[in-house]
């Protein structure tokens, strides 16, 4: 889609207004998406948009605007900025957009896959999935199984950020997005399981890789029950890894938690807070990854950083308006939720670094202890307080050599005891999820509330 | 004609042509959306944004396949790549899926705009921002918050949708609300608590409110929660408070009651149509219009949103449907088909769902309590289900342990487990202070989609239930 606002006309006509600088930030999507509904393909869609956001400022106040509405004159845009930055009080920590900072690090984020974006495609992606868990279902002995429903996403964004101080990029993204839940039927019992996908490129073969593994997840959790209430040692799979990092952990080092006393990390710069064989980084370079980018969402050039290196906080991550805040240059990790939006430090991808074994040597070793595989709720934990809980939806309970599929209990405990004290060990068997590349996790107790 | 001038386009004259490239069936979704956030970071404006959107949606039926398309380019030549887009996916998807049908039902036209006073869009930003710094200034006394976050919202949603039937709907709903994050700490240790109100509503609902009550009480309970205990693991007799019925209803059984949802075959509920499903104490209805609730008097096909009973004394009585499911279940259009914006496609989703009123004092229900947990809804984050294999959870906000009939030592938010088909068959008492609530911050996400939604019930007692936290 061609842009209708032109950003260096908006800047140029914004400063003869009186704004003293000004930011804009140009974000045009075009996506196709193929839904799956128990087996069939539907519905099919197709969207265009381009969004603009335009901040400004008149001194120490600041605002900003999102325009979604292509048929919004220059006049009506610059009116609304104005009004808005006029009418909002002095912020005084406010030190100016960035000016240009460019690290010379160029991300592959576009796969030329894209080129084409056609609705078919999505259709033959998503009729794949379906295809694929069908066979797999023949293969593993179900009497049935399909696809319940899933979804295929193909999207090309472009992102352009300019503002009065010297910053003019783009970068053209690339989205690939697959999700669905397969249900097997064996003996008139009903096994579901969930498989997901995030990444840049076209990644077919992971695809079917990851349908194929919830089929079989489908045989591993028929007829669960509810484990017994207690403390039990605790196996994480890696994508239950990534979920509790990225809801109970990772809001944490965001460098405006720090500074706005709501993390716990407070204080905690280049001290040991985690266990020594914790080392987490924030790597916008990996190659057509989910999170990878070449500079953030206000211009500023990226780079890989260590968040923890053995244990030790490293740093936290910042946009440019909390890196002087805290006298450091900023990490690149300055990303909105809506174009008009201030930036709030966000990770780009996040890599729990490798250890040793995995959740095969994991589920091997314990006597008695709980394997989660799949969760929902984990996204409430606390990054406050450090407390984190999910339901659990699939997991296994290893009993003295026994093991059986277990279901609907509640998993709970403390981030910083489960990579701290706890942590027996991080595995080798990394995976990666949308912006996440976890391995598995072993800690040592957990609480378990149940039956 | 004046249906053009004030969109900029003409709904029924796109139908018309879509018709005549061949489409069966054409609806045009039509959306004005803005939205005024205001966040106040320990006492310094962080964000002050107002974004405004602007787009139109085409779902075509052809030969009962399915094709959408939108854009937020309303000049011709856009409209027309975007209904040609909509018509292609369509035709390519014949003999690669299975044809739709849509429910049959009588054509609606109507213009409806939800009741206000005071249009927030009047209203200077200065008074917002100082609306929120005088709860900010009356929160500094408590020394133990570390970080106060307050935010204002105020969302003015239009939408217009024509259709091939002849439907004609435009109706605007304004909601406007004050929430915030309150942290503590103390000795080492930090807690947080997100609570706020909104209300279907214009400016007067927020000056008119005691927010400065409502945000000491907020800042009482996270400082109390501070030094609370943890709740040690296992099953106990609840009594949920207002909010957290909601929540127990909305993920416990609305969700699993989506007619889509069942169609794809990932419900539990699926055949249960007509059997027990819950204690004969429990009735539960999805309603677009109920007071303190989202205002939705039509969905986003023009159906208009009928109250609709999922259990009535306890036995499961029927789907959510929009008109796909409806056709697909030969059953009638609740008015539930919802999308997020014009550029999504339309899933069926819950409106306000509540359980109804019982006969019991919500004090007599404590008292008949002997030992339990009263699990409260104020800081809860949320919840989550998976209808498919029945498990549902969500969050308490700071809660108190019921001992001998009475409120007891405060203990830290838990999580609650449970299982749709057994959960709400353990439910012995229900209170009589219906209380439904919505929230311009948060809504329900399904399918990649967030929709408004309310919930709500009187107090009611539910018999062994896993907590963790």
């Amino acid at each position: 889609m061609e842009a209708r606002l032109d950003p260096e006309a908006i800047l140029r006509e914004g400063l003869r207004r009186g704004l003293s600088e000004l930011e804009v930030v140009v974000v045009s999507t075009e996506r196709v998406t193929a839904s799956i509904v128990s087996g069939e393909i539907k519905p099919v869609l197709f969207s265009a948009r381009t969004t603009y956001g335009l901040r400004a400022a008149i001194g120490r106040r600041v605002a900003g605007i999102s325009v979604g509405d292509l048929g919004t004159s220059l006049e009506e845009a610059l009116r609304d900025l104005e009004r808005a930055v006029r009418s909002s009080p002095e912020d005084p920590y406010w030190q100016g957009f960035p000016p240009k900072i460019d690290r010379g690090v160029r991300s592959e984020t576009y796969s030329k896959n894209f080129d084409y974006l056609e609705p078919e495609k999505a259709v033959e992606l998503a009729k794949l999935v379906v295809d694929s868990a069908v066979e797999r279902g023949r293969v593993v002995g179900a009497d049935r199984t399909t696809v319940m429903e899933g979804l295929v996403e193909l999207a090309r964004v472009n992102i352009r950020v300019v503002n009065t101080n010297g910053v003019d990029v783009s970068e053209r993204c690339s989205v690939f997005g697959a999700y669905g839940s397969v249900k097997s039927v064996f003996g008139g019992t009903d096994s579901t399981y969930d498989f997901s996908l995030g990444s840049r490129r076209v990644a077919e073969e992971e695809l079917v890789k990851r349908v194929v593994e919830a089929v079989d997840y489908t045989t591993l959790f028929r007829g669960p029950t509810t484990p017994e209430s207690g403390v039990y040692p605790l196996v994480l799979a890696p994508r239950v890894a990534a979920e509790v990092l990225t809801a109970a952990l990772i809001p944490a080092v965001s460098g405006l938690n720090i500074v706005e006393g709501r993390s716990p990390l407070k204080g905690k710069i280049g001290a040991p807070v985690l266990n020594e064989k914790v080392t987490i980084r924030d790597d916008p370079t990996l190659p057509l990854h989910y999170g990878s980018r070449s500079f953030d969402d206000e211009g500023v050039g990226v780079y890989s950083k260590t968040v923890f290196d053995r244990g030790v906080f490293a740093t936290p991550l910042t946009n440019y308006y909390v890196s002087k805040r805290l006298n450091m240059e900023s990490t690149g990790n300055g990303f909105r939720t809506l174009p008009g939006a201030s930036t709030a430090p966000a990770p780009t991808n996040v890599v729990l670094e490798n250890g040793s074994g995995g959740l095969e040597e994991f589920t091997r070793e314990l006597k008695r202890g709980i394997v989660v595989y799949s969760t929902i709720g984990s996204w409430m934990s606390n990054f406050v307080s450090g407390q984190v809980y999910f339901t659990v939806t699939h997991g296994l309970l290893v009993d003295g050599g026994r093991v059986r599929p277990v279901k609907s209990f509640v998993v709970a405990g403390n981030i910083y005891e489960w990579l701290g004290g706890k942590l027996v060990e991080v595995g080798s068997d990394a995976e990666v999820n949308a912006n996440y590349v976890t391995p598995s996790l072993y800690i040592a107790e957990a609480k378990v509330s149940g039956g | 004609m004046a249906e053009m001038v004030s969109l900029g386009f003409d709904p029924v004259s796109w139908i018309r042509k879509g018709e005549e490239m061949g489409a069966d069936y054409v609806d045009v979704r039509y959306q004005e959306h803005t939205y005024e956030f205001i966040l106040l970071d320990n006492g310094v404006v962080r964000e002050s944004t107002v974004s405004k959107s602007r787009g139109v949606g085409f779902r075509v039926f052809y030969k009962g396949f399915v094709g959408y398309a939108s854009t937020n380019d309303l000049n011709e030549p856009s409209l027309k790549n975007a209904l040609e887009q909509a018509l292609r996916i369509a035709r390519a998807l014949e003999g690669r899926s299975r044809p739709a049908r849509v429910a049959s039902r009588g054509v609606h036209r109507d213009r409806v705009a939800s009741d206000y006073s005071i249009d927030p869009v009047d209203v200077d930003v200065s008074e917002k921002v100082d609306l929120l710094k005088a709860i900010h200034a009356t929160l500094r006394e408590e020394r133990a918050l570390s970080s106060v976050v307050l935010r204002y919202g105020f969302e003015k949603d239009r939408r217009v949708i024509a259709s091939s039937r002849g439907d004609y709907v435009d109706f605007t709903r304004r909601m406007v609300g004050v929430g915030g994050v309150l942290v503590a700490q103390a000795e080492g240790s930090m807690e947080r608590l997100s609570h706020g109100e909104s209300r279907v509503a214009g400016w007067e609902f927020v000056k008119n409110f005691d927010w400065e009550r409502l945000f000491k009480e907020n800042a009482e309970l996270v400082v109390g929660a501070l030094k609370a205990k943890t709740l040690p693991p296992g099953k106990y007799d609840v009594v949920l408070d207002n909010e957290m019925v909601g929540l127990l209803i909305h993920e416990a059984f609305g969700h699993a009651s989506e007619a889509d949802i069942v169609m794809s075959g990932g419900s539990v509920l699926e055949n249960r149509v007509g059997s027990v499903v819950a204690s004969e104490l429990v009735s539960i209805v999805d309603d677009g219009r109920v007071s303190g609730g989202v205002y939705l008097p039509y969905d986003d096909e023009g159906s208009p949103k009928v109250k609709v009973y999922l259990i009535e004394k306890g036995v499961f009585r029927g789907y959510l449907h929009n008109l796909e499911t409806a056709g697909f279940f030969n059953a009638s259009p609740t008015g539930n088909g919802r999308s997020m914006t014009y550029a999504d496609n339309v899933l069926v989703r819950q409106t306000n769902i509540y359980l109804e009123p019982g006969d019991w004092d919500p004090y007599e229900i404590i008292q008949d309590t002997k030992r339990g947990v009263y699990l409260k809804g104020r800081g809860a984050s949320g919840g989550q289900v998976n209808p498919a294999t029945g498990s549902f959870t969500f969050t308490s906000g700071p809660s108190f342990i019921i001992e001998g009939g009475e409120v007891q030592g405060m203990i830290r938010g838990v999580m609650i487990a449970g299982n749709i088909l057994e959960t709400l068959l353990n439910v012995d008492a229900v209170g009589l202070d219906l209380e439904v609530k919505t929230s311009v911050f948060g809504g329900c996400g399904k399918g990649g989609q967030m929709v408004r939604v309310g919930d709500g019930g009187p107090h009611v007692r539910v018999r062994g239930v896993a907590l963790g936290g």
